[in-house]
């Protein structure tokens, strides 16, 4: 799944990738005369015999040719980037569908509307535009999403904000891209855009509680999972409520990936990564608790049965 | 009103305005003795901006409406058209002129850099001191002065510059430049205060009284919130501003340079 | 500016003689050694920043590498980043500047030969501090550019970030140190009939650099000072926790780094200007518009910082009013390039190493600018920026750019430094591995960033492309690591057994090539007559006009500490803009209203002011020999001085009883960083003055000890100047 900027899936990024091309042509013309006429002084003009060639020093015809012709293009440039600034940038006048917080080394995501929350998945309904909030918990991060529009910062103490759009349902990777700290590579996610009876389906269900362990193990993973101080961090609905240190779990098992887009989530990863998530992801403030196999299966099984 | 409409519209052909440009056109015609040049280019260009920001519906965006444009207006009236009415302003008058004994004292006075540089750039500072530019929004009186002071003092600061008497302007280069690049940091230091500056400092901006009906569309069509606007005045302040010292220092070295006998452009 | 006063230690019988050799490199105050052991600390920088940047490459090489940990990786960016740029690229030119400067108008040696040893040894503590940093535990891994809160002490609990900042500052001080040194020497020092305008541009734009190296670095020292206080002194300035702003320090970060972009570029300009007219037998094409624009450059250059924050959300007035003048600087660069080729232009090339060198710039420079305009084309930029298109643009400028220039100008001053030619076959070996080199590792990086890779990842997902883009780049790094090994050969085979040079192995005609190669210590036998912008072509030729123009030259003192001056009130106005940032944000805790004394504080100022007018009573009792009265005033205004500084300890005491500290509140910390640097300079005053004031009772004063003390007064009122804004702005606000 390729994520260029050369392939925009969005209005916004078409946009972009437009003038980007516009951009470069003017660039391409520049260089092709920068470059042709080096090529022509090394081929007409090299050293033949001992004589000195004509002594010139200047042409101020020339002089002010070569500074008019640039100014020209770049005022251009200038007047093609407002234009498509505008149109990429909408100006805000509602509250956003989706709010963004960058943490040290994941995204939080909460729809306020639905008061749901989720984590480095991003779930948007095709075909409309979509206003996200982005924030900071504790360093600068930046949210980008190369096929869907510009990257913004997310910044601690500052609400910034990016309009995003998908006209197909698929999948759309995005990362950080301000340096982070050592996780900073593997702070990605990515944005689920589905058609928007599927949208409202998973919001609804997104914003409900976490499904009930059946299963004995689940259940007993369920009751671990309060004894280990994993609730000290994490929140699971109905389970221990908690300020959003780390990513909401309570409907973890629908989520494709875990750690930031790191390894796909199978029960034996997620397993794995509650073993050793420091092997998987140094740097990580989930700490190794030095579970023991039936921790591990246990946690494993409610986690992985949280749908 | 649309935005089309408003265009068309809000001209405002006061009798003053148009008097007082018919007079400085036909001032120049009769001291130049109906001579016309090059200059007279930048003369008429520079008389036509006068009346193009006075009469324009920028003037009743400016008082009304719009921080930043008032800005705008005030670069133009402080930079732009004492620069172009000097440049356009023949030396034989002038010359007339500075051989009267009060006339020549006075010259000599403001021509001082020091003295022409705080002129240029205390008006600058002053006008735009919020307890001030607020009252002067509030009387047209005051307004009217605070008008021709920023013309007054754009004049004398240009004068050592553009001053059509040779023997008035200061050496090119170093002298000219860092005229030139101080008053450019000073102008950076307001444009900065003004952008960076947290709360609205100019209030009557914030609730305009809607003459024309264009509120909604200032705020809603083209976007322009209270704050938003005071930060397009400020960097209005800062970056055109000092495109325009950037443009004046370009040109002395220019001067600087061809003063000088370039033996390389000589050589066979 | 006479003979310089080296003298070789005296010998104990039996002391090897070889050790009093190395002994001299290390007292020496020759222009030409201090630049000759600048380029061999750059060269060693630059090894340590080259394995750097191969491990980064070796790393990414594959996805999922393990060559390195995060940690590990984000360190050794970081160092790769500060190095290249704070210890090998501006170290690098202002060597090359420091050796060839005083040559090319005909000096002796530096203004200041003793300010540029310390200065060289200043720059080359502050590297050794910042490598210290891995031996002493954590290097610096919050990047070259240690963005706040990440670099702050609540994300960067150990100590590499206070010694990158010490580091920093050192090297800022010794930066700024050779950039005095620079002016002082080119104003003063040119040989009769080399007017500022017949320079060589080389020697215009080292001018021109060193000025705009006064405005930039004394941002960054600011901003450092102000990391400093928040790591060490608990204070907030640039964590919004407390009230504080991150995004402040990016602002001022980068109103010193863009400045910095161009002081790594504008010498490598210069050296352009030099080795393309040689090579092609002919003047530089317009060389006012080449000079002039230089100084557009650098104009331009102190407004469009920003551009490097435009996906942080400043709003879209910031962001045009950046953009439009980040694509303004294009003209003048444009201009630059321009006049180059037609340089070349009806000329006769011969294409040496230099030249070859001088022409991969010419190509590989105007990518690089036309891949800046596409960011200054702002939206533009909201996609591409922070990816490896960044890395790839960055580099263009700085190694296809400054790198390649300065490769051109080593092959070309090489025989006048060592008096040995280099091997031109091994020469274009070396520029064709570097060349084909440079741009398989970072053209193909352009790609890679538009394919979405972000930059500073110590590793990435298999996305389509990725891992052979990477690899393609990291094979192409070893390319460049084998260019210098044969640049290394080349060198230690020239030194060994090259071809003598003679005094000017390539016909050229500016000064340098009119002593031996290596010049003697005094540097010419006799200075020929300059007439014109290349005197030795005019001596070759004759000269169509004799006129031989004054050279105006300005107390060097005088000159010195004004320049001084001026970087210091660039420091001042930092701080002192950070305070009136920091006074609108609400507080809670202690203000300037409820914890200052205003009137206590008048008292004592009013001894400062006073100070000023002893000082000058001083100065004139000295000027008319009246050494008794000099010395009752001199003393008068070390009182007065002295009783400011007591009157400061004393709020200080008061303060920190009442328990306001810099970790207070906002308030607190912009109020005693500002106040305290002024203090701290007022200190520094008091002790030259007590110096000069103890010098005075041993001997009657000469025009040098005047000349001294007008300069230690010119700095005296600076810091009264500064004291009355600082007053002003802190305390008299208390009463309005």
């Amino acid at each position: 799944m390729h994520i260029s900027v050369f392939d925009p899936a969005s209005p916004q990024a078409a946009n972009l990738l437009w003038l980007w091309k516009a951009c470069m042509w003017v660039c391409v013309f520049i260089f092709a005369v920068v470059t042709a006429s080096i090529a022509y002084m090394l081929v007409r003009y090299r050293q033949r015999d001992s004589n000195e060639p004509a002594q010139t020093g200047g042409n101020k015809k020339l002089e002010v040719a070569w500074t008019a012709i640039p100014i020209v293009l770049v005022t251009l440039l200038f007047v093609l980037s407002v234009v498509v600034a505008r149109a990429v940038d909408r100006p805000v006048r509602r509250e956003p569908d989706i709010v963004v917080t960058g943490h040290q080394w994941w995204w939080q995501v909460d729809y306020p509307a639905a008061g749901a929350t989720t984590a480095n998945e991003i779930h948007i309904p095709t075909g409309q535009d979509v206003l996200i909030a982005v924030e900071s918990a504790d360093v600068i991060h930046d949210f980008w999403v190369p096929r869907l529009g510009r990257k913004i910062d997310a910044i601690p103490g500052q609400r910034n904000f990016v309009w995003i759009s998908a006209k197909q349902p698929g999948e759309y990777l995005g990362a950080c891209a301000e340096f982070c700290g050592a996780q900073h590579a593997w702070m990605r996610f990515r944005v689920e855009a589905q058609n928007s009876a599927a949208y409202e389906s998973w919001l609804a269900a997104q914003a409900g509680p976490a499904a009930e362990p059946s299963a004995v193990d689940a259940t007993n993973g369920k009751q671990r999972f309060r004894q280990l101080t994993c609730a000290n961090c994490h929140n699971i609905n109905g389970v221990n409520p908690q300020k959003q240190y780390a990513p909401d779990l309570t409907h973890i098992a629908g989520r494709k990936m875990l750690a930031g887009e790191l390894i796909q989530n199978t029960p034996e990863n997620l397993r794995r990564w509650l073993r050793e998530p420091n092997l998987i992801k140094p740097g990580s403030y989930m700490p190794n608790f030095h579970l023991d196999d039936k921790d591990l299966t246990d946690l494993t099984a409610y986690l992985a049965a949280l749908k | 009103m649309s935005g089309a409409e408003f265009l068309r519209l809000a001209w405002d052909w006061r009798p003053s305005v148009i008097a007082g440009c018919c007079a400085l056109l036909l001032g120049y015609a009769g001291a130049a003795r109906f001579r016309f040049g090059a200059r007279s280019c930048f003369w008429a260009a520079g008389v036509l901006a006068i009346f193009f920001v006075l009469a324009s519906p920028l003037d009743a965006l400016a008082d009304h409406y719009l921080f930043s444009v008032h800005m705008a207006k005030h670069i133009l009236f402080v930079l732009i058209v004492p620069a172009l009415l000097l440049m356009g302003l023949p030396a034989p008058p002038v010359r007339r002129a500075v051989r009267m004994r009060a006339i020549a004292r006075i010259e000599r006075f403001l021509s001082q850099p020091v003295v022409a540089w705080a002129a240029g750039v205390g008006a600058m500072v002053v006008w735009h001191i919020p307890a001030v530019f607020n009252r002067a929004l509030a009387s047209e009186p005051l307004h009217i002065i605070e008008h021709l002071s920023l013309l007054v003092c754009g004049t004398i600061y240009w004068w050592p510059i553009l001053s059509p008497l040779p023997e008035a302007r200061m050496k090119p280069v170093p002298q000219g430049a860092a005229y030139l690049f101080t008053a450019c940091l000073a102008c950076t230091a307001i444009g900065i205060a003004v952008t960076f500056a947290p709360g609205l400092l100019y209030p009557a901006y914030a609730h305009p009284e809607d003459i024309y009906g264009i509120s909604t569309l200032i705020r809603n069509g083209w976007g322009i919130s209270p704050h938003m606007d005071q930060q397009i005045g400020g960097i209005l302040m800062w970056a055109p501003a000092c495109l325009v010292y950037l443009t004046g220092i370009m040109a002395m070295f220019a001067r600087w340079y061809s003063e000088e006998v370039n033996a390389a452009l000589e050589a066979p | 500016m006479s003979g310089i006063p080296t003298t070789p230690p005296v010998l104990e019988s039996g002391a090897p003689v070889e050790r009093s050799a190395r002994l001299d490199w290390v007292s020496t105050v020759d222009h030409k050694r201090i630049g000759i052991l600048y380029l061999l600390a750059t060269l060693v920088f630059f090894c340590i920043g080259g394995i750097e940047a191969l491990l980064i490459r070796v790393q990414l090489a594959w996805p999922g590498n393990t060559l390195l940990s995060p940690d590990m990786y984000d360190q050794v960016f970081t160092m790769h980043g500060t190095t290249m740029v704070f210890l090998v690229v501006v170290p690098l030119l202002l060597g090359l500047a420091n050796y060839m400067t005083p040559l090319m108008i005909g000096a002796s040696d530096m203004a200041l030969p003793r300010l540029n040893a310390f200065s060289f040894w200043t720059f080359l503590f502050g590297g050794i501090l910042l490598h210290f940093s891995f031996i002493a535990g954590h290097a610096p891994d919050a990047g070259w550019f240690s963005y706040t809160p990440l670099s702050g002490k609540g994300f960067s609990t150990r100590n590499g970030l206070d010694y990158w900042a010490l580091a920093l500052l050192g090297i800022g001080v010794g930066t700024i140190g050779t950039a005095i040194n620079l002016i002082a020497t080119i104003f003063n020092l040119r040989t009769e009939g080399l007017t500022i305008r017949r320079l060589p541009l080389f020697v215009w734009m080292v001018l021109v650099n060193s000025f705009l190296i006064i405005f930039a670095l004394p941002a960054l020292n600011a901003s450092l000072v102000m990391l400093l206080v928040d790591r060490l002194l608990n204070a907030h300035f640039f964590t919004q926790i407390g009230g504080g702003s991150p995004v402040l320090w990016q602002h001022y970060f980068w109103a010193f780094g863009h400045p910095e972009v161009y002081i790594m570029v504008l010498p490598a300009f210069g050296i352009i200007s030099e080795v393309i007219p040689v090579f092609s037998r002919k003047p530089i094409f317009g060389y006012p518009f080449v000079a002039a624009s230089t100084v557009a450059i650098g104009l331009l250059s102190l407004g469009v910082w920003a551009h490097h924050m435009f996906v942080v959300g400043l709003g879209h007035a910031w962001e045009y009013a950046f953009g439009a003048s980040s694509l303004l600087i294009a003209v003048p660069t444009g201009v630059k390039i321009f006049n180059w080729i037609a340089t070349m232009w009806g000329g006769a090339i011969r294409l040496t190493t230099s030249m070859l060198f001088a022409i991969a710039f010419l190509f590989t420079f105007t990518i690089g600018g036309l891949t800046g305009v596409t960011f200054a084309t702002v939206p533009i930029d909201w996609q591409v920026t922070d990816t490896y298109y960044v890395v790839a643009h960055m580099h263009y400028v700085l190694f296809g750019g400054t790198l390649f220039a300065v490769m051109a100008g080593l092959y070309y001053w090489f025989p006048k430094m060592s008096g040995r030619m280099l091997s031109e076959s091994m020469g274009k070996l070396h520029f064709w591995l570097m060349f084909i080199g440079f741009h398989m590792t970072f053209f193909i990086q352009h790609i890679l960033g538009l394919d979405g890779m972000p930059r500073r990842v110590y590793t990435y997902p298999a996305l389509p492309g990725w891992t052979a883009m990477n690899m393609i780049s990291t094979m192409g790094a070893f390319v460049i690591g084998i260019s210098i090994l044969v640049l290394l050969a080349n060198i230690a085979a020239s030194l060994r057994a090259g071809p003598h040079a003679g005094p000017n192995p390539w016909n050229a005609w500016t000064l340098e090539w009119a002593t031996s190669s290596p010049p003697a210590e005094h540097n010419f036998e006799t200075v020929p007559p300059v007439h014109g912008r290349r005197p030795l072509w005019d001596l070759a030729h004759g000269s169509d006009s004799a006129r031989s123009e004054p050279v105006s030259r300005v107390d060097t003192m005088k000159l010195t500490i004004a320049v001084f001056v001026l970087s210091e009130a660039v420091f001042f106005a930092f701080l002192i803009a950070a305070y009136m940032y920091y006074y609108g944000a609400t507080v809670t805790g202690p203000t300037a209203r409820n914890s200052l004394d205003p009137g206590r504080t008048l008292i004592f100022t009013i001894c400062l002011l006073a100070s000023s007018g002893t000082m000058w009573l001083a100065e004139r009792r000295l000027a008319r020999a009246r050494h008794k009265s000099f010395r009752l005033w001199l003393g008068a205004t070390i009182l007065l001085g002295a009783v400011f500084i007591f009157g400061q300890s004393l709020e200080y005491a008061e303060l920190i009883a009442k328990s306001v500290t810099p970790a207070r509140n906002l308030f607190a910390a912009t109020f005693f960083t500002l106040t305290g640097f002024h203090g701290l300079h007022v200190l520094c005053g008091l002790i030259a003055l007590a110096s000069l004031l103890f010098l005075a009772f041993g001997r009657s004063f000469g025009q040098k000890q005047i000349s001294g003390l007008g300069a230690i007064s010119i700095y005296w009122h600076f810091v009264d100047a500064v004291w009355i804004v600082i007053f002003s702005l802190v305390y008299l606000k208390v009463w309005l």
